[in-house]
């Protein structure tokens, strides 16, 4: 499989008055084409900060201070890498909700409540897709007056140069004009059109009905899944979603997990997920990567993952789930999340960790391979602890 | 067994008040008839999504609210006394004289604001002993050293602001004041799912051996299935108002007998790659409980609605071995779910 | 941090930090600390002449036209050869009786009544507020001259009429900042901890609360010694020689432009109380922006 993003010794840092909290520090994670990675972790344990900053959408007063952001937008093969991180604020623009789309947890506030829900929609084919819609709109003209009209075709020259060049001079003369007005509600309907039809595309009935309605009528699994409809409208190469099913009840998260999977094998290429909950891991992905205190423990594809783990925190998260068939006392990991503006030396999870050695304390462990597509950094693992013991 | 909460045909209708006057033009039903009785030393987990009332109930027996309707009785410890008292009309003064109040606490939801962030931990834990006049001077402070030490505190944290400490250990301190006055009877609100997975268990490890040492009744309000089963004796499943069954833990996980209680277990994300069930996904939302569908409020996302389910409401009938349910169909229920579904997950032995 | 001290002195501390980090802070500290010394050490600067009264202004002759700086008088003179340096000495006093006293009063009034009309609601609210509504329908100037028009006029009594019309801002700011609160869990813990409800309002509800009005009031005394000034100035407030700045800009308001040929001749009869005020609104402006900084809820640490 070809890599479609790829992260390299992602360093974040968080400059707040109480001292710089390291929030992530040195992630690398590959997501492949067509696959579904599921980043796992506690709260705080910076995966959120890890999207946003390959998005680059940390807000102050995060900072993106170190590694790269590779982005690779062929579809097969790795020649045209871009580093996200080198692009201009523009470029970022435009490839956000295009190339890469993203839903957020709460869809209340994703959601603009004095805007109907078709016009959300619509907004994303307005912004991206404005130049495809008006070639399209062109065409369906020239194919319904093929008369000569002296009006109609200056009509159509201008139509298109609106098409071709909107920053004409000619065009801000007319802007406040009919002629152009009647373009742009042309292009407003084509993308309302648009907008129904992957509300429909998203299994909810009577999208006609629902594209007029506004936020507050509808529940809370109906308004995510119109920020899907939002984030998909473009046919993105990748989706983020950071915790898009966890503020929702179980039935409604169950609808929303099975909606996933089967857009995941229509609609979109790969998905980037990340949760706390290892059971929907288990469920949607095919990948994992589990998170701790800004650093990424182990990688690994989720079988191996979930039969084997190898992390000593993967195997303690594993054993604090609660499950079905499990009796007696849950397992629980001792001691307290680390507060990341002093992370314990080494490798951070050492103060919590059964398996702890005095190497633990002073290095970090670096990022080994111990079987296929199986990556783990602990000190457990490495050639150096081995010498040492 | 001796009870101590005995709820009868509990209601809390919130007015919907429309119009100039402010007049009630409607009523958001939350709680809608709850029949409940909660043994002494026992943990009873109530479980529901959002909205259906649960923590309603657990509000309404601290008193909270006032309740619409029907009666909470509480039963004092007393040996030989089996005469109750009903708090759900009493005036919250009466319930400080009586001593109720101290016997009955909570546990709120989410630490971070169920701690007022101005006041100190040894000041937020001597709360309640002060309102109830209990400790004074050395013996206060003696208390609170004690209390902290039963959560698994120490004397570091006496004197700290809550802001200092992480969510697991704030909800210990949220534990420690509310065992403060010695009750009978806790009300656990969500307590774990403003937290963690791994400080998850610590909470629950810890509230599980409070009960034993304190001998406490707990009522556990909670909207993960899975949670719940690890400290919970009986299990009582809730739907826009209504309890819709209720049964031993055990019995739940193995032979749910509502078709609710099927869907919500099997719409938990099992962490484990191999195991693949089928899962039964509800269509629709919880409708709203403004105005609930009539008779039982299920069939508009039941899978298997019969005419009988839309005009007359199931009552809970007890079915054997304390085990009530709900529904009309509850002989067939299991079978039907094996034949659309396949395989449940729980019967799934082999993870 | 330091784990010996008291965790309160290291809260106080790191409160003040917060303060002290904002530039506007020190700026607004430093002018009012320059205010309280000279309000403090006013006997010692400008010795009184007339024991039984400090706060008249001692003159020496009835010419109407000011004097400018000399010897004697180091800022000059006013209308009526006031001496403008005793003036604005003895003027921060009056300044600060005048916006501690007004703010003082109406921080209680409008607290207490904002607490008790949050907290209960219902029929109480409804009754505190419409009484506010009223009051608010009347601009603050027109319904202070009516006050101090019945009660007579003199200083004290704009002080009382001001007071009395305040209040009505902090009860809506209090109002809406408590009606958050009291849903918030730590107060429904304290009731189901059988805890009364006048200690919920002390200790829950008040720290949590006041923040919000504690900045608007700090803004509030400089615009109060404005306000003061003005009825001053249309002769609604303290007498004629009493040492007040907008006494002071009252009487040098035939001054304020000079002859045609040095239309500056008399300014520091103008320039000078004018300054004292502008100067001390702004050092509470300061304080008060730096406050809002410093207590936003959005910045404080978790």
């Amino acid at each position: 499989m070809s890599k479609l993003i790829e992260t390299i010794d992602l360093v974040t840092n968080f400059y707040t008055h109480e001292g710089v909290v390291k929030a992530l520090d040195k992630v690398s994670l590959c997501v492949d084409h067509g696959c579904t990675f599921g980043l796992v972790g506690e709260s705080g344990c910076g995966k959120s900060v890890t999207v946003r900053s390959m998005m680059r959408i940390i807000q102050e007063p995060g900072k993106i201070d170190g590694g790269k952001v590779l982005f690779y937008p062929g579809n097969n093969g790795s020649e045209t890498a871009i580093d996200l991180l080198q692009q201009s604020e523009a470029t970022m623009k435009a490839l956000r909700g295009d190339k890469i789309s993203m839903i957020f947890q709460e869809p209340n506030s994703a959601l603009n409540p004095i805007m109907s829900i078709g016009e959300q929609v619509a907004e994303s084919f307005l912004f991206h897709r404005k130049k495809e819609m008006s070639q399209q709109i062109l065409m369906d003209m020239d194919a319904s007056i093929s008369k000569a009209n002296p009006l109609k075709s200056i009509l159509k020259a201008l139509y298109r140069l609106a098409a071709t060049r909107p920053e004409a001079l000619i065009l801000k003369l007319f802007s406040k004009t009919p002629l152009l007005k009647s373009w742009e509600n042309r292009l407003h309907k084509e993308a309302m059109r648009r907008a129904v039809e992957i509300i429909a595309k998203l299994s909810i009935p009577h999208a006609q009905d629902i594209a007029r309605r506004y936020p507050h009528n509808l529940s809370g699994g109906m308004k995510q899944r119109i920020v899907i409809a939002i984030a998909l409208a473009c046919n993105p190469l990748l989706l983020i979603a950071d915790e898009a099913t966890s503020n929702l009840d179980v039935t409604i998260q169950a609808q929303i997990l099975d909606l996933l999977k089967d857009l995941k094998q229509k609609v979109i290429s790969s998905v980037l997920l990340i949760t706390h909950d290892l059971g929907i891991v288990a469920e949607t992905c095919d990948r994992v990567g589990v998170m701790y205190a800004g650093n990424l423990c182990e990688v690994a594809d989720v079988k191996d993952l979930f039969s084997e783990p190898r992390h000593p925190y993967t195997r303690a998260l594993l054993n604090a789930v609660p499950r079905f068939a499990h009796e007696g006392e849950l397992e629980s990991i001792e001691g307290n999340v680390p507060n990341l503006v002093n992370p314990p030396s080494g490798c951070r999870f050492h103060p919590r960790c059964r398996d702890a050695k005095s190497i633990c304390k002073d290095a970090f462990p670096e990022s080994t391979k111990v079987g296929n597509n199986h990556q783990v950094a602990c000190f457990l693992y490495t050639e150096k602890s081995r010498e040492k013991s | 067994m001796q009870k101590i909460i005995e709820l009868k045909n509990l209601k809390k209708h919130y007015p919907v008040l429309g119009g100039v006057f402010r007049r009630q033009v409607d009523a958001v039903k939350a709680l809608d008839g709850i029949d409940l009785d909660i043994y002494r030393g026992e943990c009873l987990g109530l479980v529901g999504e959002s909205g259906c009332g649960k923590t309603t109930t657990g509000k309404a027996i601290v008193r909270l609210h006032k309740p619409t309707e029907g009666k909470i009785v509480f039963y004092p410890s007393e040996e030989g006394t089996t005469a109750g008292t009903d708090i759900a009309k009493i005036p919250l003064n009466a319930l400080k004289q009586l001593g109720i109040r101290s016997k009955l606490q909570m546990v709120f939801q989410d630490p971070t604001t169920s701690l007022n962030p101005r006041m100190l931990i040894k000041n937020i834990i001597a709360e309640p002993l002060k309102a109830q006049h209990l400790f004074r001077g050395r013996a206060l402070e003696d208390r609170v050293m004690e209390l902290l030490n039963l959560v698994g505190l120490t004397k570091d944290h006496y004197l700290r602001y809550p802001h200092e400490f992480s969510g697991g250990q704030r909800q210990r301190i949220a534990v420690a004041r509310a065992i403060a006055t010695n009750p009978d009877f806790l009300i656990l609100d969500e307590p774990t799912s403003a937290l963690d997975v791994s400080v998850q268990a610590q909470i629950l490890n810890l509230l599980h051996g409070l009960q034993l040492k304190l001998n406490l009744t707990y009522l556990f309000v909670t909207h993960h299935l899975l949670v719940v089963k690890y400290i919970s004796h009986r299990l009582a499943v809730m739907y826009l108002g209504k309890i819709v069954e209720i049964a031993k833990t055990g019995d739940i996980f193995s032979h749910p007998h509502h078709p609710y209680t099927h869907a919500l277990l099997s719409g938990i994300p099992v962490p484990d790659v191999e195991h693949k069930q089928q899962r039964i996904v509800l269509k629709g939302d919880v409708p709203s409980p403004l105005n609930p569908p009539p008779a039982c409020r299920f069939h508009t996302r039941c899978p298997f609605v019969i005419d009988r389910c839309k005009t007359h409401e199931p009552i809970l009938e007890d079915i054997g071995n304390g085990h009530r349910v709900a529904c009309h169909r509850q002989a067939e229920v299991e079978k039907l779910v094996h034949d659309r579904f396949g395989k449940r997950s729980s019967d799934n032995k082999a993870i | 941090m330091n784990k010996k001290q008291h965790p309160r002195i290291r809260e106080l501390k790191f409160t003040l930090s917060r303060i002290f980090r904002n530039p506007s802070a020190i700026i607004g500290f430093s002018l009012l600390f320059v205010f309280v010394t000279v309000a403090v050490l006013a006997p010692y600067i400008a010795p009184p002449k007339y024991a039984h009264n400090p706060y008249l202004m001692p003159h020496k002759g009835y010419s109407q036209t000011p004097k400018p700086p000399s010897s004697k008088n180091i800022f000059g003179t006013t209308s009526g050869q006031y001496d403008i340096f005793y003036g604005a000495v003895w003027g921060t006093r009056t300044a600060f009786k005048i916006g501690m006293f007004v703010i003082g009063v109406a921080l209680i009034i409008g607290v207490c009544l904002g607490i008790i009309s949050g907290y209960y609601g219902g029929i109480i609210d409804e009754i505190i507020m419409r009484v506010v509504d009223i009051i608010f329908a009347v601009p603050l100037l027109v319904l202070t001259m009516a006050i101090v028009v019945a009660f007579g006029r003199g200083l004290d009594k704009v002080m009382i009429a001001l007071a009395l019309v305040k209040w009505r801002d902090y009860v809506r700011v209090m109002r809406s900042s408590i009606l958050t609160l009291r849903e918030l869990d730590y107060v429904q813990a304290a009731r189901v901890m059988g805890v009364s409800n006048f200690t919920i309002m002390r200790k829950h509800i008040l720290p949590n609360g006041i923040y919000p009005v504690l900045v608007m009031a700090s803004m509030d005394i400089g615009s109060m010694v404005i306000v003061a000034a003005f009825m001053s100035f249309i002769g609604l407030g303290a007498p004629k020689g009493y040492a007040d700045w907008g006494q002071m800009v009252a009487l040098a308001r035939n001054y304020i432009v000079g002859p045609v040929d040095d239309p500056l001749k008399y300014w520091h009869a103008i320039a000078i109380p004018g300054a004292c005020i502008v100067l001390f609104v702004l050092a509470w402006n300061l304080i008060g922006d730096a406050l809002r900084d410093a207590f936003d809820p959005k910045q404080r640490r978790r």
